[in-house]
């Protein structure tokens, strides 16, 4: 007699339970987390207010920072900005602008649109970054799982909700929230548990690095503080176009920066050449990264010992998504919390 | 301090505020009940215990600041949609390193403990092949065992929706685990019939 989904799903949950492994939650970094959250989201949207306000004068349409980030005001240097005149037109470069310390927040509404912080990088009007990618993982797991291999479509953006294809397969597609939380981030020493504001990240490599290390916590990631500095930059530089050329080229230089990192011109698995960099982590792993030296993408990522690998056969800004990402794609109830 | 007593269902959990305590008391309660139910549904989504611990705390960070609203209804309904509709992207990340054969695998036929290790390890990796909105379904339809209606109502699908992803989901999760009615039965390290 076949078992039915119901008795499969029995099994499975006696299964469950025999193997669930116990969960320790530092509930005690709950409430902190969650005030110092409240406190910050109170502060950025302050600042946005007061921003608002002060560049009211100089042309409201910038505010928002949903445009390209060159064209939004510092959120964190509106005070400053509030004792100084706006710039007469002069011939002399301008001074670049000092990076503000205080991130601004960003506001999802209810479709999904996000404002208050800088929107996408790239230049033009289009809504997606479109990466396509082919991934190989390792075949053999013990017998258990797959041919380890993938090709994704994703079109993401940090103003709106976005897709994700998998093998071409449009009726398994996931909707995804837009990508505006940029990870946990200490700034001017204040932790800021979901950043949202890039412009608060250097964009000198030393520097950045420096900001990296002391953003690392103790229990989070795994390895050495070079192997966790290692996952931080690579896991931008796989984000590609949703940061600015400046930033990836920052995050770049951080893994140079690396000890014991080797970098050469070479070729990606697909013969593409570019600028290559090799870290071997502290279990002995050897990752390597190949990028495009003119745009600062990634062509590829791999790993040695299991040959995995992710190769990024496209990458660019794009119109539209083959499908409109909705709540019901993406299996969430609200954009802000997905 | 840690909190994870052993796992178990979610139904069990209903959580009551005794009335009258103030509101981090009265939260400290809730999370302390709801803890061990919420971390066992976070390591079923990701895969990992240091993950799950996270994504628990992040989902408790965000009842707390609607503690408000989320007392008046079922606090830990509330946390654990929460929970199940944080970044697809974090379970995609996770995915690529699930699927990386872990160095402390155990061989085949060790001891009973390692057993545990190497069933749970293959359960992981399973559950990782599914697609996110497939692990959402399956783990709270099926492992958390909310109804369809439940599930329908927490991830903002149509019940027809949740229907027709977690008979796939488990279509999928029997042919990763070998668990077909007329697979040889497996033991050990690498039990992936039906027990």
């Amino acid at each position: 007699m076949s078992t039915t989904d119901e008795q499969y799903a029995e099994i499975l949950r006696r299964r469950v339970e025999a193997v669930a492994p116990r969960i320790d939650v530092e509930v005690d970094r709950v409430v902190p987390r969650a005030r110092r959250r409240r406190r910050t989201a109170a502060g950025g949207l302050g600042a946005a207010a007061l921003a608002l306000v002060l560049t009211a004068g100089w042309g409201a349409g910038t505010v928002l920072g949903v445009g390209p980030s060159q064209h939004v005001p510092p959120a964190g240097t509106a005070a400053v900005r509030s004792s100084v005149p706006p710039p007469a037109a002069t011939d002399a470069a301008p001074e670049p602008a000092a990076r503000p310390t205080v991130p601004a927040a960003a506001v999802v509404a209810d479709d999904g649109t996000v404002t208050g912080v800088p929107g996408d990088p790239w230049d033009g009007e289009e809504p997606y970054w479109y990466v396509l990618t082919e991934s190989s993982f390792p075949a053999n797991l013990d017998g258990v799982v797959t041919s380890g291999q993938e090709r994704t479509e994703s079109w993401q953006s940090r103003e709106r909700p976005g897709l994700v294809v998998w093998d071409g397969e449009l009726g398994g597609a996931s909707a995804i929230g837009p990508r505006v939380v940029l990870g946990s981030w200490v700034v001017a020493g204040v932790r800021h548990d979901m950043l949202a504001d890039p412009r608060v990240l250097p964009t000198q490599a030393d520097e950045l690095a420096r900001t990296i290390r002391a953003s690392l916590q103790g229990d989070r990631g795994q390895g050495t503080d070079d192997d966790k500095v290692f996952e931080v930059a690579r896991t931008a530089l796989s984000e590609g176009g949703l940061w600015g050329q400046e930033h990836r080229a920052a995050f770049w230089g951080v893994v140079a920066s690396l000890p014991g990192v080797e970098a050469e011109q070479g070729q990606d698995g697909a013969g593409r050449t570019g600028e290559l960099l090799r870290y071997t982590d502290s279990g002995g792993v050897v990752h390597q990264l190949v990028r495009d030296g003119t745009t600062g993408l990634l062509l590829e990522e791999s790993r040695s010992g299991d040959g995995s690998f992710t190769r990024y056969l496209e990458q660019r800004p794009a119109a539209e998504a083959p499908l409109e990402p909705t709540l019901a794609l993406a299996g969430c109830a609200t954009w802000a919390t997905c | 301090m840690p909190v994870g007593e052993a796992p178990g269902p979610a139904e069990a959990l209903a959580t009551v505020m005794p009335p009258g305590r103030g509101r981090d008391e009265e939260f400290a309660a809730f999370m302390a009940a709801a803890v061990p139910s919420l971390g066992r549904t976070a390591w079923l989504l990701c895969g990992d215990t240091h993950q799950a611990d996270e994504l628990v705390q992040q989902a408790l960070v965000r009842t707390y600041l609607a503690w408000d609203r989320a007392r008046e209804g079922e606090p830990l309904a509330y946390a654990r949609r929460v929970l199940a509709n944080q970044r697809v992207s974090t379970w995609r990340r996770r995915r690529r390193e699930v699927l990386l054969a872990p160095p402390q695998l155990p061989d085949r036929g060790v001891a009973d403990g390692q057993d545990v290790h190497a069933d749970r390890d293959q359960l992981v990796r399973a559950l990782a092949l599914l697609t996110p909105r497939q692990r959402r379904v399956v783990v709270l339809r099926h492992l958390e065992g909310l109804s369809e209606k439940e599930v329908a109502a927490d991830l903002g699908v149509s019940v027809g929706t949740v229907k027709s992803t977690a008979s796939r989901a488990l279509r999928q999760l029997r042919d990763a685990m070998n668990d077909h009615d007329d697979a040889a039965p497996a033991t050990g390290a690498q039990a992936g019939g039906l027990r």
